[in-house]
């Protein structure tokens, strides 16, 4: 399971770049995961992992540019895993869901496959209540999305 | 393609670690591929070692088996590649040809780690060398390379398992 293999690798370079208990740091994983674009100039996943304590956040967000017009769309974050043990296999899941559709990788430094960012107090506010609303608990409605302002840091 | 991205990772890897012009500090790479075993035997790995003693690199790979009745059976040394910029291509093609097989990593040291940084001796630089040299001399040579291997003692289950 060649699959297995690459998402083995992305929780240890997570454990050991990144690691557990930053909600201070704000330190997080970012891979961008390049896909057939179909119609459109560019697709790409933004995957996210963000430990603010034991618990490991696997977030995606997708990045569309449409082809005529140069459009950039960034869609809904989606929560994939927030737990401590299993967040490799919700990884492991996200690759063989689309083994078919990978191209490469497509990360903020060109020089890297993946990239260790530091989420701002904004970005890290918003995936504390984005996981509250996931869970019902609904105190304000949700705010716009800080992380697609990083997606424009994705050459076209 | 995630073929080709596990290769990417692996050759990102050997250059952030490693690196090349190591002939003096004999600094390698090991990944330790686990293959499903074939002819009932136990288990299969594939040790592949990373080694740049100036601007080549060295891509070799070497077969390493438990078989049926729990002998540890060490396979012959081969060459992928020595070249500056296609022994990128070779490890991705060894991902490529045993990609239905391939089940997880194995490192030498640490049972969680996907791979080790060695540190080669004297002999083993030298083996290197020699079977390299070995390739390319003429008549062009035909089988495998028959000095003994100093790699053999590497390993997985070196000396932990009764030599065959």
């Amino acid at each position: 399971m060649v699959q297995n293999m690459l998402a083995k690798i992305i929780a240890q370079e997570f454990d050991s770049l990144v690691g557990k208990f930053q909600h201070q740091t704000g330190k997080a994983m970012h891979i961008g995961f390049r896909m057939d674009p179909g119609r459109d100039r560019l697709h790409v996943i933004h995957m996210y992992l963000y430990a603010p304590l034991n618990y490991v956040y696997v977030l995606t967000q997708s990045e569309r540019v449409e082809q005529a017009t140069g459009k950039r769309t960034m869609g809904d974050m989606e929560v994939l895993c927030y737990h401590d043990l299993i967040f490799p296999g919700a990884v492991k899941e996200f690759i063989c869901d689309n083994n078919e559709a990978f191209e490469s990788f497509e990360s903020f430094d060109p020089g890297k496959w993946r990239d260790v960012i530091v989420l701002t107090e904004e970005e890290r506010d918003y995936i504390t209540r984005m996981d509250q609303d996931r869970k019902g608990i609904r105190i304000a409605p949700l705010p716009a999305n800080p992380f697609n302002k990083r997606g424009e840091q994705v050459a076209i | 393609m995630v073929e080709w991205m596990l290769s990417n990772v692996v050759c990102h890897e050997f250059e952030k670690a490693v690196g090349k012009g190591q002939y003096e500090t004999g600094k390698a790479m090991h990944i330790g591929f686990h293959l499903n075993p074939k002819n009932d035997d136990q288990y299969h790995v594939v040790n592949m070692y990373l080694f740049a003693p100036g601007n080549y690199v060295f891509v070799v790979s070497q077969d390493e088996r438990i078989n049926a009745v729990g002998d540890h059976v060490v396979g012959k040394m081969q060459v992928l590649c020595y070249h500056d910029s296609c022994w990128r291509d070779s490890i991705q093609r060894f991902i490529f040809e045993n990609q239905g097989t391939l089940s997880r990593f194995s490192a030498f040291a640490n049972l969680s780690d996907w791979y080790d940084v060695l540190t080669l001796t004297e002999d083993e630089k030298k083996f290197l060398r020699r079977i390299e040299d070995w390739k390319h001399s003429l008549p062009y040579p035909t089988g495998n390379f028959l000095e003994s291997n100093p790699f053999d003692k590497r390993g997985i289950w070196a000396g932990k398992a009764r030599e065959a």
